[in-house]
């Protein structure tokens, strides 16, 4: 899990790496305002274990929770944008460094590679990296850290509890590392995939006036997996010609 | 433990919990996140050519090739050839189809590096030359023609994007492309469709030409040019060649028995050689390839429909 994090830092650049640092960093400070919720609620407790709820209790857990939600809030909000602006800006500069090192390979390269892989990177998996992994990294950073620090900040408090805690954070992990291997198996199979349906689907299009003349079941069969892919209907496959023929008129 | 702290470490494990239980749902996406970087950084990955070298504005702009030879699969396809193409000099390669015309103007033109041997340019190898410096020598011509989805302007200018208009009109009429342009009914902004698909393929060709016009490189690489070409298109885009060519180095592959006769220096290319070379007069005089494949041409030349 950390290595991904960190393979994925170092594939950002300096600059935009620096604004998730600053998100993470940020979601620390979040992690704090989030805590106070704990206070708060161990305040009214107290109070009415105390049996006595006083007006000073009320406006002592109100006063902390205020300052929990409009801290946290104006710092998810922060970060999110820094997310948001690196994510993007990671993967236009790597756009356009691909094209830019692209133009200097040699010709054989686009004999050797499917214009469908080409184009499934430049597209689906930079589109991936934009807006699921910005989120994905940050989301994942967060909790961790976010879970950490909590639990360190009740270890001031009362170490039994922190330990309890921490016991079910080495759970998680343990539980996480095995996600991961199974998840690992399925992750190339997918983006292989998707790599294949870009290079059907312009394979299709390149050759769409073939399919017209001839008419042949490959088209229909295509549109098939196009439309389970899409749409998950397997009864629109016995239409297939009927798809077939629209699409070559459209 | 009292109560309070009890009732604490409950309250507080749903806090705590519920940013962990985020983290492990999209945890599983970080491997797809790990194939897709993996994905990306292998093309950048993928070794360029070597494109450092100098800026180098050649004082001539004749071609050499030594003992150059490309291998591509473990075959030969180029194998040992030398030629010279003299400056302002217009030289035909023809040959059978598959016998390496395309993969030597390839290679002339360094889309691919030769495997042995050395190609210059002004007595330069091009190898010496930083890479945007030797393209600004070359304009292409090739057979099959791509236009962008952009105006017709645009696409004429794609090189010079900050040429003005007069400057792209003026490359339009040298091509024979103005009229069709002006007859359109948004003329130079028309949009062409992605590939250049609402026009046809002599209109396509001569906006080709009037593009490698605004360039005005020294060395005009043509790939089939007219391959594609009707008849009523024949003639325009005959001039459009003749202009665009005139007082520079020409290299062309070529079909057409009167695009070749004139050329200054026929090369005739066969499995990766250089079997015939000549003007057309001398190349006549010899039995070979080249005398079959015009008297082949004239034979097609002279067929007519029985009425």
């Amino acid at each position: 899990m950390l290595k991904v994090i960190k393979k994925f830092f170092a594939f950002c650049g300096k600059e935009n790496r620096h604004k998730f640092i600053i998100s993470v960093w940020l979601s620390v400070f979040q992690a704090v305002f989030e805590a106070l919720k704990i206070p708060a609620i161990a305040a009214m407790i107290r109070a009415l274990m105390r049996g006595n709820v006083e007006t000073t209790d009320i406006l002592l857990s109100l006063g902390i929770m205020l300052v929990s939600i409009i801290g946290a809030g104006l710092i998810k909000a922060k970060a999110s944008m820094l997310q948001t602006e690196g994510g993007y800006d990671t993967c236009a500069r790597k756009r356009v460094e691909i094209a830019e090192h692209m133009r200097y390979l040699p010709m054989g390269y686009f004999n050797a590679n499917s214009l469908g892989q080409i184009t499934s990177v430049t597209t689906n998996v930079m589109e991936n990296l934009e807006n699921v992994a910005t989120r994905v990294v940050m989301l994942v950073c967060e909790g961790l850290l976010t879970t950490s620090l909590i639990i360190v900040m009740i270890a001031f408090f009362d170490w039994r509890i922190a330990l309890v805690l921490l016991a079910g954070f080495a759970l998680f992990l343990l539980a996480n590392s095995r996600l991961q291997v199974a998840a690992g198996k399925l992750a190339g199979t997918k983006i292989s995939a998707d790599e294949k349906l870009v290079e059907k689907v312009l394979e299709y299009l390149q050759g769409k006036l073939h399919c017209k003349t001839h008419r042949r079941g490959d088209g229909g069969v295509l549109l098939c997996l196009l439309l389970r892919r899409q749409y998950g209907r397997p009864d629109r496959c016995r239409d297939s010609d009927f798809f077939l023929h629209h699409l070559c008129q459209s | 433990m009292d109560a309070l702290t009890a009732v604490v470490i409950v309250i507080s494990s749903f806090i705590i919990y519920a940013s962990l239980e985020t983290a492990g749902n999209y945890s599983s996406l970080l491997r797809v996140v790990d194939v897709s970087v993996d994905r990306a950084q292998e093309i950048l990955d993928t070794p360029q050519m070597d494109i450092s070298g100098e800026v180098i504005s050649p004082e001539t702009k004749d071609i050499t090739a030594q003992d150059i030879t490309f291998s591509y699969e473990k075959r030969n396809v180029i194998d040992g050839i030398s030629l010279h193409i003299p400056e302002k000099t217009t030289t035909a390669i023809v040959g059978p189809s598959g016998g390496g015309k395309t993969t030597l103007v390839n290679l002339l033109a360094r889309f691919w590096d030769v495997s042995r041997g050395t190609v210059s340019l002004g007595g330069r190898n091009v190898k010496a030359y930083d890479m945007d410096s030797l393209m600004s020598n070359y304009s292409f011509v090739f057979q099959s023609v791509y236009l962008f989805h952009d105006t017709i302007a645009n696409n004429i200018r794609f090189g010079q994007p900050d040429a003005p208009m007069e400057d792209v009109i003026a490359a339009a009429k040298k091509a024979c492309c103005h009229e069709f342009i002006s007859a359109l009914p948004d003329g130079y902004d028309t949009v062409v469709g992605e590939g250049g698909a609402s026009l046809s393929g002599g209109e396509r060709q001569r906006i080709s030409i009037a593009r490698a016009m605004m360039k005005d490189a020294p060395v005009i690489f043509l790939d089939e040019a007219t391959a594609n070409v009707d008849p009523e298109n024949e003639n325009e885009l005959m001039k459009a060649i003749q202009a665009l060519t005139a007082e520079k180095t020409v290299i062309m592959i070529a079909h057409r028995l009167k695009t070749v006769e004139h050329a200054d220096q026929i090369l005739v290319v066969d499995h990766g050689r250089i079997v015939q070379q000549g003007t057309h007069a001398s190349l006549m005089e010899q039995d070979g390839i080249y005398k079959d494949f015009i008297g082949q041409r004239r034979e097609a030349a002279s067929w007519k429909v029985k009425q």
